[in-house]
């Protein structure tokens, strides 16, 4: 199982493992719980009235249900209910209405929801800097990689248009793989770590 | 503030410039940067011709009277809104790149901390070729983007 833990904008910190919900009754209130694995679930599935995620499915569902006070127990159909990839959950997010206020937090869950699917990206940090949001997204590798950046600058496009109106900065450092602190401004906020570095 | 020719005319000396530095290695790592430059000449030739205006000219104004926002953060977000994911994808690629070779780990950002990431200089961490790719396709990749048809300097 992938260590990798998502840091909540509320500092809370939770460790991934296998996250299972009751999707059996649309009316009722979605509840969950993250237990430690006792084996590693490669892929996400039903297994009787539970989906079992698997770690990277684990990470984006997390986030969304810390985020969306407003989701919906409806939105899920019922114990035929079936997770594919994390892109699914992604695409089912489009449609949600986020609060004004929940915004900048609804963003950040999103951009490390999103680049934590990137193997190569180490660490996340966040900080604002006049009326911009600027992401530094560390990168665990010791060589330029045309693909990698490739797939990540696709990526920023996509939080770019789903959040129109907001000014970003992105910036792609190298970090090698040195297990060291992250070299990188103090009041720059890290909203993820890979392998549970910190 | 410089007219729209101007800017073209700079742009071009930027790309020349760039193809010239490819073929000096263990330079080429420079190429990236004037890539990216003649990136942003041929930019705001563009928004001038179009709009009459240049990005520093367009930063929205804060109630304190500050600008709002950096004039490379509102320029990319010029290009998000005007132009197509093809020509904002090969910008971001060329000044990422840019700013990797001209500051590998970002050393400037952080007053703590050791800015030995990465242990080897730009020339190394960018090939010869990767450098060839930046300059002769992401920044054709990008003018054709604009529409520009650029001079074969």
């Amino acid at each position: 199982m992938n260590s990798s833990k998502v840091i909540l904008p509320n500092s809370t910190r939770i460790q991934s493992g296998l996250l299972s919900f009751d999707a059996v009754q649309p009316s009722s209130t979605l509840t969950c719980s993250v237990t430690s694995p006792e084996r590693p679930s490669p892929r996400s599935s039903v297994e009787g009235r539970r989906l079992v995620l698997n770690s990277n499915a684990l990470e984006t569902l997390l986030n969304l249900l810390i985020l969306s006070e407003e989701l919906s127990p409806s939105s899920w159909e019922g114990p035929k209910t079936t997770l594919k990839s994390v892109e699914e959950l992604a695409l089912w997010t489009t449609d949600m209405v986020i609060p004004q206020e929940n915004l900048l937090n609804h963003m950040l869950l999103d951009v490390s929801a999103t680049f934590c699917r990137v193997p190569e990206v180490r660490a996340i940090y966040f900080q604002q800097y006049m009326g911009e949001i600027q992401f530094f997204v560390l990168l665990s590798i010791d060589r330029y990689d045309s693909q990698v950046m490739d797939r990540l600058i696709e990526l920023e496009y996509n939080i770019r248009l789903k959040y129109s109106q907001t000014v970003f900065e992105f910036f792609y450092p190298p970090a090698g793989s040195s297990p060291d602190r992250d070299f990188i401004h103090p009041a720059a906020r890290c909203i993820f770590m890979r392998n549970g570095r910190s | 503030m410089a007219g729209p020719e101007i800017h073209r005319s700079q742009a071009e000396h930027n790309k020349a410039t760039a193809k010239k530095l490819l073929e000096q290695q263990p330079h080429h790592d420079w190429a990236i940067t004037a890539a990216f430059y003649a990136a942003v000449h041929y930019f705001e030739c563009w928004l001038f011709k179009k709009y009459g205006e240049h990005t520093e000219t367009t930063i929205p104004i804060n109630p304190d009277g500050k600008l709002e926002y950096t004039a490379h953060g509102w320029r990319e977000q010029l290009i998000k809104t005007d132009l197509s994911r093809k020509a904002f994808t090969s910008f971001r690629k060329l000044r990422n790149a840019s700013e990797t070779a001209r500051y590998l780990s970002l050393s400037r950002l952080s007053p703590r901390g050791s800015p030995d990431w990465i242990q080897s200089p730009a020339s190394k961490y960018f090939s010869v070729e990767q450098a060839r790719e930046l300059v002769e396709e992401v920044l054709c990749r990008f003018v054709d983007e604009l529409g520009i048809d650029p001079s074969s300097g």
